[in-house]
């Protein structure tokens, strides 16, 4: 049992190690030939021996990755030099009206925005960040837009559920709006 | 005198009235709509100023602005006669669309900063191409020299060679000339002409009956030969003309 345990655990450890994506539970489980509860203890102790490592397992996008340590980053770009891909402000907009509205179409994105958001999504399209989810059942069929497997690995969320509370909407101030009218001396 | 003044850029029409009521600091839900749509007017006029393209969306915008400020002018109807809550104030719907707008970008601001802290982390890059090579079925001629590969081609050579058929095809070969020559004879014991449907004899084949009415082209062209149609669809004649001047043609093919 204890040698079954060891080798489970060095085969995940060699799957994570070669993988460039996050592997979901099911598929290792799949690969290893492991029940998936054998698989996530494996998992969680590998977790706890890498955790003072250069990199660490890391549980995002809906699977498991191998990332390295946000400190030693600068060494890294020492290194290798990697780009980083940057967002503008209208795609990180765009990008979430879509992680919250989600499926949303072009037109009510453009109405938040007040702005075409076209080419924006077209961008965002490409680098796979939202994808294309169905269409709307109405007039035209606009298509519907959701964000990707992608988006969730680039933002480092392990789900859409681990979005960031959307800010309130300032209902109660809103209330107040119908107390008074303006002043004169306001128009 | 030319001078340059920073102009900070706005995605768009939303984002430049937050920032004029940040700036001013005004409540959202009590905007001056008159002081901030001169600003914002002003705000475009700096922009035409510079000759920047000023995007439809911000004309649109200022539109909206100034049909909220003309209404505002207007007296407010006794609540029993007001048809929608815009009748009380109508900023109500501009406030709404820029609440919520105001919420996207501060959520766009915090995605943003969880995208800067996983552009820390790195992951092994995205090699596929390595690993499809690594993984490639194996080389079904690993070991094989070039000597192995000529033995195994011998007998097949050897078999291709006897089963060879040697033939050699003659391009048949028609010239304008010799068409020409065809034509004139045909034509030189008809005064009447020959009807062009007929002159050519198709069972020759196609090429025959190109290189012939090109043959028949120049002769036209040297006065040759005469064309003659009487009606819109009726048959075309080909009659003899100065059939001399077509020999020179003839004999040079």
């Amino acid at each position: 049992m204890g040698a079954e345990k060891t080798r489970l655990r060095a085969l995940l450890e060699a799957l994570l190690f070669v993988a460039w994506e996050p592997l979901p539970l099911g598929r290792l489980a799949e690969v290893t030939g492991a029940d998936k509860a054998a698989v996530a203890e494996a998992l969680a102790e590998i977790g706890r021996d890498f955790a003072g490592c250069g990199f660490r397992l890391t549980e995002i996008a809906g699977g498991w990755q191998f990332l390295t340590d946000p400190d030693l980053a600068p060494y890294i770009e020492k290194l290798y030099n990697p780009r980083s891909q940057q967002l503008s402000k209208a795609a990180l907009e765009t990008l979430a009206i879509v992680a919250y509205h989600q499926p949303v179409t072009r037109l009510e994105i453009d109405n938040i925005r007040q702005v075409k958001s076209d080419t924006v999504l077209g961008k965002l399209l490409e680098r796979s960040l939202i994808k294309e989810v169905g269409r709307l059942e109405g007039p035209g069929r606009p298509i519907l837009y959701g964000t990707t497997r992608e988006f969730l690995a680039a933002f480092g969320l392990k789900s859409l559920s681990e979005l960031p509370e959307l800010p309130e909407p300032e209902a109660a101030a809103e209330a107040g709006l119908y107390d008074g009218m303006p002043e004169l001396a306001d128009v | 005198m030319a001078y340059a003044i920073h102009l900070p850029a706005f995605d768009g029409p939303f984002d430049l009235l937050l920032h004029l009521i940040q700036k001013n600091e005004v409540d959202i839900y009590d905007i001056p709509i008159a002081e901030i749509t001169a600003q914002y007017l002003d705000y475009l006029a700096q922009m035409e100023a510079m000759d920047l393209e000023i995007a439809s969306e911000f004309l649109v915008m200022a539109a909206t602005l100034l049909a909220i400020k003309a209404r505002m002018l207007l007296p407010k109807p006794p609540p029993e006669l007001a048809e929608d809550e815009e009748d009380y104030d109508p900023r109500l719907k501009l406030v709404r669309d820029l609440l919520e707008y105001k919420r996207i970008k501060e959520a766009a601001g915090e995605l943003e900063q969880f995208y800067q802290a996983q552009q820390q982390k790195f992951s092994r890059p995205n090699d596929i191409a390595m690993y499809e090579h690594l993984f490639a079925e194996q080389n079904p001629l690993a070991g094989k020299t070039l000597a192995d590969l000529t033995e195994a081609l011998r007998p097949v050579w050897q078999r291709a060679k006897a089963a060879e058929q040697v033939r050699t095809i003659r391009r048949g070969s028609v010239s304008v000339g010799m068409m020409a020559g065809r034509l004139l004879e045909r034509l030189s014991g008809r005064p009447d002409g020959i009807v062009f449907a007929d002159l050519f004899d198709v069972s020759c084949g196609r090429l025959q009956v190109i290189v012939g009415f090109l043959a028949l082209l120049e002769l036209a062209k040297v006065s040759a030969v005469k064309v003659r149609q009487d009606g819109p669809d009726a048959a075309i004649y080909i009659i003899p003309g100065d059939l001399a001047a077509g020999e020179e043609l003839a004999s040079a093919g």
